[in-house]
């Protein structure tokens, strides 16, 4: 028996996967007959499937789709368990912000911390006007606040300044009082 | 497993009825009185003084009846050197009834008070109308403590302008 060569092993190999037809598969058939090389060739190919198979194969009454959904099953269930623990988690962070709102809110109002007209400074943003130095009229418009008086708005015609006047020594007790000088068009002046 | 979800459970409870019980008392926290606004009765007396300010020659004067008002020595009222008292008179106000006053000049000073503060003080609201139909002041608001003096000047009279001074009092 003569050695097969690389051609004949390829065919061989090509009728045991069963790619051949035709010429092929008759030229292969000869060879097989003529060579016991060549039908021991493709008896160890047959003894490789074989093993192969029964080696990846299921035993016997194995159920693909049972053990299948036995591991999707169990995946599910847990996943749900987790969303429910999330959702409890949630429930009891939005609770516990809730709970310390509510404590700060009271605590707040309790204690008085609130801000209210009383706790705002009494000194305020002023508008200082330029004394006026003659009898001309005064300035435009200008709203003015001082200690214990507070021009909260003015409505007028006519030009009309906002000043305040320091009283050390006088009546006030703050020190200061609020002069609204208006601009008097009308006849009857000096 | 189940344990540990029952615990979690009543510790989410727990936290809930202290927050439920936290938010419930809230309201009526706030619903208590901020200030007791009974010590300002929503009363006062605005007490009037109708300056007149002219400017003359030499130092000038002020007229004793005015009392103690440094004021008039600053400006702007040191504009003028002489003041003269030409009316002084208590107007009795109550919340949201104006009260009229005919001033020498024939308009018609209207005040009201709009309302007496937490902190005592008093918003008030002055016009100042003429007799012929025109508005020489149409609305001044402001809020002034007790025995704080404010002014408004400017209006044209016999050669200068009169001042009128308001003090609120209880």
């Amino acid at each position: 028996m003569s050695a097969l060569n690389e051609e004949q092993v390829l065919d061989v190999m090509a009728y045991a996967d069963g790619e051949l037809a035709g010429d092929d598969e008759e030229r292969v058939k000869a060879l097989l007959d003529g060579s016991a090389e060549a039908r021991e060739l493709l008896a160890s190919f047959g003894a490789i499937g074989d093993g192969v198979r029964s080696a990846v194969a299921p035993p016997e009454g194995f159920d693909v789709v049972a053990t299948v959904m036995a591991r999707v099953v169990p995946n599910e269930l847990d996943r749900a368990r987790l969303k429910r623990v999330g959702r409890t988690r949630m429930v009891v962070v939005g609770a516990s912000l809730l709970a310390v709102a509510a404590a700060v809110a009271l605590y707040i109002n309790q204690n008085g911390d609130a801000p209210t007209a009383k706790d705002e400074p009494q000194v305020k943003p002023q508008v200082v006007q330029v004394p006026v130095p003659s009898e001309t009229a005064p300035g435009p418009l200008a709203l003015s606040t001082a200690h214990g008086v507070e021009v909260d708005s003015v409505d007028t015609a006519t030009q009309v300044s906002v000043f305040y006047v320091p009283s050390s020594e006088g009546t006030s007790e703050n020190g200061q009082s609020v002069v609204v000088w208006i601009d008097d068009p009308s006849p009857g002046g000096k | 497993m189940a344990f540990v979800l029952h615990r979690r459970r009543f510790g989410a409870l727990l936290v809930l009825s202290a927050g439920a019980l936290l938010v419930g008392a809230v309201p009526d926290a706030l619903a208590q009185p901020p200030v007791d606004t009974q010590t300002a009765p929503a009363k006062a007396t605005a007490e009037l003084m109708v300056l007149h300010a002219t400017q003359t020659p030499g130092p000038g004067s002020i007229d004793p009846q005015i009392g103690n008002l440094p004021q008039l020595k600053k400006p702007p009222f040191s504009a003028y050197n002489t003041y003269k008292l030409l009316d002084k008179k208590g107007l009795p106000l109550e919340k949201g009834k104006p009260v009229t006053y005919t001033m020498v000049n024939h308009r018609v000073l209207q005040v009201t008070l709009q309302d007496v503060t937490t902190d005592g003080r008093y918003k008030v609201a002055a016009a100042i109308n003429d007799p012929s139909g025109g508005t020489f002041l149409k609305l001044l608001e402001v809020t002034a403590a007790a025995n704080e003096p404010f002014f408004v000047a400017g209006q044209s009279y016999e050669g200068g302008i009169l001042v009128i001074g308001f003090t609120m009092k209880p």
